[in-house]
């Protein structure tokens, strides 16, 4: 197993490679670079331009900027940003720690909610009660993240419901709170965009644990559990739903991408402080060395997130061995 | 007369081979002939068949110009279309002129004496929101409802612009089909002048003849008075059709390089996939929005469009071409892949005609299943403002006026668009799903 996490890790590293290489090349194949926004400034003279210029590097061959890049990474330092004239680690590990917890948070919530009603669903299957259901994934997996968020952000506003703010991440008064109370504000914060990257998600993986859950419920395990005069609990919720649930690992390790994408555009509806959010500012500004961070930061994301559905996968289920 | 059959036996041999005929029908039309008995598959066809006819005849069904902005009625509501009038007579569908008003919050404070202090103390009291068509009448209307709820003293503010019907000065102006109007139009290089919606003469003179006239706004009108209705059927060709595009492309690129990478393997194959895999590593709406950023801002519409179709293709061919490969590497090694190899066929005759044509089914099904997936990519790049530019509309970039939450909660027609793009990608899953389970020979419909 250890070998296994080891090989993993080593694999990463031309992966991450890749990675850079097209993030660096794609991002620098638009017209014109920060500077360019600059230029258009009459009072900043061409000299200065220049100076700026060569001081960024960025009067020299992609290629070469990219293998500047790239050594500098290698000691953990992203490079400066551009707008903000600060070193982009510090401007990223906020943001990556803020894209993280709305996730776990959509996670945790994703199946919380759609496994017991999965559950419900097989168990009722063809009722009106799992026609109910069925229709209201379809509903889920349809309706578009933004949109959902800004029919949320619709109904906050407007109705003022919970009292749940209206976006961002603190409140303007957050400062002044005792420690609880920012943690309260945080979670409030919190409420919304969660809500809306987890009813997404929610709709495919309860899907899927009905239909597993369908399977599983047919196997001769089942019979021969309920023909031993076990318990419909029993049978249901320590056989069935054991078996049931390992596929759905699989699917965890492959929803990651959707989850990051939801996660983007989610916070930049709620305008909540995340990676996608960072992103999204930093390509439109032409940020390089910003833009570079948050790409790359949220493919490490994506891959660390396979492999730890991978290693859960072989940890919940004892028929599957890495060597 | 009937003729008695000669061989009572002829009747049931014809009877076997028709139902041998049943038997060999090609795998296409037994999918056909289940699907149709798939209710939920069915509706969203004919929902998608619905949508897809009106955004082609956009001009023909939109009232107005996508572009044409009526400054004077931005931000206006859908308008209420009326079947009786003042005087409750029925009408023929008609609607009212507005008028530009404001929209004003008031409260009202009641005083009172604290009973252990004896000091005079106001309490503050929200009375709500009133609205009037001049700033001059909206110190009468306040004084009137601070009386109405008995207060002793009151506040009010403007909060808003807003439009108000103008049922008492307003004629009539009735809503008339097919009205012939100046500018042609052309669909698909047929001409015309009428369109199927529009408005009739008014009953009578507008009594205010500077104030716009009246016009048939069905969604309301965005910030520079454009129609959203028009605007959403417009917009539709542009989300409906970039979808298929792209996901035609991808397909293409993901079954050739899936093919090439399957049916040679060793160092090609492992290239080929590292490839891949780099292109899925990276979350999907951050390849898009770092892609898209990259395009400049002064390109005609058609290029821009043909480079967005490019950009949601090279996101989403990699998946495709996994899957592919992975078909492929256990149809080479079947006998007629050899048969072809022996006769002579070269390489890429053997698999665009051979081994490709073995995975359409898988094909056909997966494309289905990820076309929801296209459209929603373009509404939420268009709606980041890195699709689909303005003026142009698309249903994604006309929801990104909703962006703020002051103009969402004061003009909330903004989010239709929204409804439309759900109600595609709806119907979308549910014919995916029909054709799913059509193709698979181990479900029952």
């Amino acid at each position: 197993m250890r070998t296994y996490v080891i090989r993993r890790i080593i694999q990463m590293i031309p992966l991450l490679i890749g990675i850079s290489m097209i993030s660096f090349f794609v991002l620098n194949l638009s017209p014109g670079d920060f500077l360019a926004q600059i230029e258009m400034n009459p009072d900043i003279s061409a000299a200065v331009i220049a100076q700026m210029r060569a001081e960024f590097g960025l009067d020299q061959p992609v290629w070469v900027q990219y293998f500047n890049w790239l050594k500098e990474v290698m000691q953990l330092n992203f490079g400066y940003s551009f707008a903000y004239r600060i070193p982009v680690t510090d401007l990223i590990g906020f943001r990556i720690m803020n894209t993280f917890r709305l996730s776990l948070a959509a996670t945790f919530l994703t199946w919380i909610v759609a496994i017991p009603i999965g559950v419900h669903a097989a168990i009722n299957r063809y009722t009106l009660r799992d026609n109910v259901l069925t229709f209201f994934t379809f509903f889920g997996i349809s309706i578009p993240n933004f949109f959902f968020g800004l029919i949320i952000l619709y109904i906050l506003a407007r109705y003022g419901l919970f009292n749940l703010p209206v976006g961002g991440m603190t409140s303007w008064y957050h400062e002044e709170l005792s420690f609880m109370g920012r943690m309260w504000d945080y979670i409030r914060h919190l409420i919304p965009p969660t809500i809306v990257l987890a009813t997404s998600g929610m709709a495919g993986l309860m899907r899927q644990m009905r239909g597993q859950m369908m399977d599983a419920m047919g196997q001769d395990y089942v019979r021969t559990a309920r023909s031993k005069g076990l318990s419909d609990r029993v049978v249901i919720y320590k056989h069935a739903l054991r078996n049931a649930i390992n596929p759905l690992i699989t699917i965890f390790g492959f929803s990651i991408s959707a989850l990051l994408s939801g996660a983007a555009i989610t916070e930049i509806v709620f305008s909540y402080p995340g990676l996608g959010n960072m992103l999204l500012t930093a390509v439109r500004q032409k940020d390089l060395y910003v833009a570079m961070a948050g790409l790359l930061m949220g493919s490490v994301l994506l891959i660390l997130g396979n492999l730890l559905a991978d290693i859960l996968l072989a940890v919940t289920d004892p028929r599957i061995r890495y060597n | 007369m009937q003729q008695p059959p000669a061989n009572p036996n002829m009747q049931n041999e014809k009877k076997k081979i028709e139902s041998e005929e049943d038997f060999i029908r090609s795998p296409f039309r037994v999918a056909w002939i289940r699907l149709k008995r798939h209710r939920l598959a069915l509706f969203g066809g004919i929902v998608l068949a619905i949508m897809y006819f009106s955004v082609i005849l956009a001009p023909l069904y939109a009232p107005h110009d996508p572009y044409q902005q009526y400054r004077g009625k931005s931000y206006h509501p859908p308008v209420t279309v009326h079947v009786r009038d003042e005087d409750g007579n029925w009408r023929w569908p008609f609607i009212y002129n507005s008028l530009r008003g404001h929209r004003y919050m008031i409260y009202g404070y009641i005083e009172k004496e604290d009973p252990l202090t004896g000091e005079i103390l106001e309490e503050e009291l929200d009375l709500g929101t009133f609205d009037v068509l001049d700033r001059a009448e909206a110190h009468g209307a306040a004084e009137e409802i601070a009386e109405l709820e008995g207060v002793d003293d009151f506040t009010y503010f403007p909060i808003m612009r807003i439009w108000v019907e103008d049922k008492q000065e307003s004629p009539r102006y009735p809503l008339k089909l097919f009205v012939e109007q100046e500018r042609e139009f052309s669909i698909l290089g047929l001409t015309g002048r009428t369109k199927i919606l529009g408005l009739g003469e008014p009953s009578f003179e507008d009594p205010y003849p500077d104030r716009d006239t009246a016009r048939v706004f069905l969604y309301g009108t965005d910030q520079f008075g454009r129609d959203n209705f028009s605007r959403v059927l417009h917009g539709g060709r542009v989300s409906l059709f970039i979808g298929i595009v792209a996901l035609m492309i991808s397909t293409f690129i993901g079954m050739i390089f899936g093919g090439i990478s399957g049916y040679y393997g060793g160092w090609i194959d492992n290239l080929m996939m590292r490839l891949a895999e780099v292109v899925m590593s990276f979350p999907q709406l951050y390849l898009l929005m770092a892609l898209a950023a990259v395009l400049p801002l002064d390109m005609t519409s058609a290029t821009r469009f043909f480079l967005i179709v490019v950009i949601l293709a090279f996101v989403g061919w990699a998946g495709m071409a996994r899957v592919i490969r992975g078909m492929v590497l256990s149809i080479r090694a079947q006998d007629f892949v050899e048969a072809a190899r022996a006769l002579g066929g070269s390489d890429l005759r053997i698999i665009v005609r051979h081994v490709l044509p073995n995975t359409y089914t898988y094909v056909i099904v997966a494309a289905t299943l990820a076309l929801p997936g296209y459209i929603l990519m373009e509404a939420a790049l268009s709606f980041l403002g890195l699709g689909i530019q303005q003026p142009q509309a698309s249903w994604g970039n006309m929801l990104s006026a909703a962006q703020s939450v002051r103009v969402l909660t004061e003009n909330a027609w903004l989010l239709v668009p929204g409804f439309f793009i759900f109600v595609a990608v709806l119907a979308f899953s549910f014919l995916g799903d029909g054709i799913r389970d059509a193709f698979d020979p181990k479900t029952d419909v």
